[in-house]
């Protein structure tokens, strides 16, 4: 065919276009770019602090299984083990991020997720809302509730769940008293078949959804828990007790902050101290290479407890996982 | 300023450097035809608009493996086509999915009817009839204006090949669309779409 009929014959064909209404370039080269930034943010920045409300602590810590280590300037504290691996290590808070339109956004859809979870049940969630895919590239949620007003009852979920062992220290500083125990369903992991199998099915029901609604939800059968919480209070402040399966560990080291290395019964441990601190003022964490379990203690603002004090529990409960390792 | 294969090789090299922001005239500069090719084929909005925004983020993460031995451009719509294409399947498998399970197929108002016509009816029957890569390699051509080189590049065949794959599925385009209209009766008076 001659160049001038396939042009014809092309020209032909265009006429059966529709012309396509193309949306605002900003807005589309802005979403790419606010992508991109967030992926060279989360790979200077692995982890994100660890918020001291109650219930999102062990989630906060559950991230730390998959999280990648940057090494520490040194200044900051490193525990290796006997391979030359750093197990636990201090780092600098990761400051957010994020606009205040997100985490109100982000907010509100977490608790419309939670409002619908009950005693026991994981649930994963996809929210279908751009702003939220923009700035968070985790395709699904998950929220969980596993609660305990008993601790003789969290004792036995954590046997009946294997949940990292983690039991209320000998004794407890003067005035607390049992609030809340957690044990957490270990969360499908992306790339997983069941985290794909229950991504697909949400994208799905997302895709089909003429209506308003932004949040899609599916119930994930679990059997394992992957975390434990205790939760001790007096008056309004909080001790929490997290223990962790993990690959390795880190704590935030505030600017100003007093940190220690210290030895329990053969146990290398971090203790930090952050009077000016919005979140805890102790924190005492220690990685168990035999269990490969990360345990974290920390208060929360206003508490008077000393290092002593602190101290005093982290002995505890390593004497009492030494033992319960004899056995 | 007008964007040059030239200054776009430059800008390419400053990103491979590290250099984040640069990559913001890349997106300028791509994103009209990019959307344009996936809306034709995925036929759907919102689907071009996350689609866009997927081949973008991941020829950012692989923009190391680009290399100047063919065009940018032509690096990009292979992204491009892949991608779209990969949807298109999801999507049949999807379908396919639904009708296994007797679930009941939505009833779509006019408006996402409308929505999903990036080509008038009888352009957009006949392209239903070609198989997903041949779909892709006729927009590709007709309404992108990529040349056979550029195209070769993209889906990986030669010059050669891709043009008279091209002329083939031309003639079998314009077969179908006379059939269409001498049984549809397609006229003038089309207000449904405005040219």
């Amino acid at each position: 065919m001659d160049r001038k009929s396939q042009l014809n014959q092309d020209l032909n064909l265009k006429q059966y276009a529709i012309p396509i209404e193309t949306p605002k370039p900003e807005d589309l080269t802005n979403r790419v770019m606010i992508r991109i930034s967030n992926l060279s943010s989360k790979e200077k920045q692995r982890k994100t602090p660890m918020k001291r409300s109650a219930i999102l602590l062990a989630a906060a810590l559950v991230a730390l299984v998959a999280s990648l280590t940057t090494y520490a300037t040194s200044e900051y504290f490193e525990i290796r083990n006997a391979k030359g691996e750093v197990v636990l290590k201090t780092t600098k808070p990761h400051e957010p991020l994020l606009p205040s339109y997100f985490t109100e956004l982000h907010t509100k859809y977490s608790n419309q997720a939670n409002a619908s979870v009950e005693q026991g049940q994981l649930l994963a969630n996809y929210v279908n809302d751009n702003v939220i895919k923009d700035y968070d590239q985790t395709r699904l949620q998950f929220t969980y509730k596993n609660d305990f007003s008993r601790y003789e009852d969290f004792i036995k979920e954590i046997k009946a769940k294997e949940a990292p062992l983690l039991l209320e220290p000998e004794e407890l500083p003067e005035g607390y008293q049992y609030y809340n125990g957690q044990v957490v369903p270990a969360f499908p992991i992306s790339g997983d078949a069941i985290y794909e199998e229950l991504y697909t099915q949400l994208l799905s029901q997302a895709q089909a959804e003429k209506g308003q609604e932004k949040v899609f939800t599916a119930l994930v059968p679990w059997t394992k828990s992957g975390t434990a919480v205790l939760v001790y209070k007096k008056d309004d402040t909080y001790l929490y007790f997290i223990a962790s399966k993990a690959m390795r560990s880190e704590v935030s080291q505030p600017e100003g902050a007093l940190v220690k290395q210290k030895n329990i019964k053969g146990q290398e441990v971090l203790y930090v101290r952050d009077d000016g601190s919005e979140y805890a003022v102790n924190t005492v964490a220690w990685f168990d290479e035999k269990t490969r379990i990360a345990y974290h203690i920390s208060d929360s603002i206003g508490s008077r407890l000393t290092e002593e004090e602190m101290m005093s529990m982290a002995t505890s409960i390593i004497k009492q996982i030494h033992s319960y390792q004899k056995e | 300023m007008k964007i040059t294969n030239d200054l776009i090789e430059e800008i390419i090299a400053e990103v491979q450097g590290g250099q984040e922001e640069a990559y913001k005239t890349v997106v300028e500069t791509y994103q009209r035809p990019i959307y344009q090719y996936s809306f034709r084929l995925l036929g759907n909005h919102q689907e071009a608009e996350d689609a866009v925004q997927e081949i973008f983020v991941r020829a950012y993460v692989s923009i190391h493996q680009y290399k100047p031995t063919y065009s940018f451009s032509a690096w990009l719509y292979r992204i491009a086509h892949n991608y779209c294409l990969n949807q298109l399947r999801k999507c049949k498998q999807h379908k396919k999915a639904l009708w296994l399970f007797r679930q009941e197929e939505t009833t779509e108002s006019p408006e996402d009817m409308l929505e999903k016509c990036a080509f008038s009816p009888p352009l957009d029957h006949a392209l239903k009839s070609l198989a997903l890569e041949e779909r892709s390699l006729l927009i590709l051509r007709v309404f992108e204006e990529r040349s056979y080189k550029e195209i070769s590049e993209i889906v990986g065949k030669t010059p050669d090949a891709v043009k008279k794959k091209i002329e083939r599925l031309k003639k079998k385009v314009r077969t179908q669309i006379n059939k269409w209209e001498e049984n549809e009766g397609w006229t003038e008076n089309h207000s449904l779409i405005k040219t």
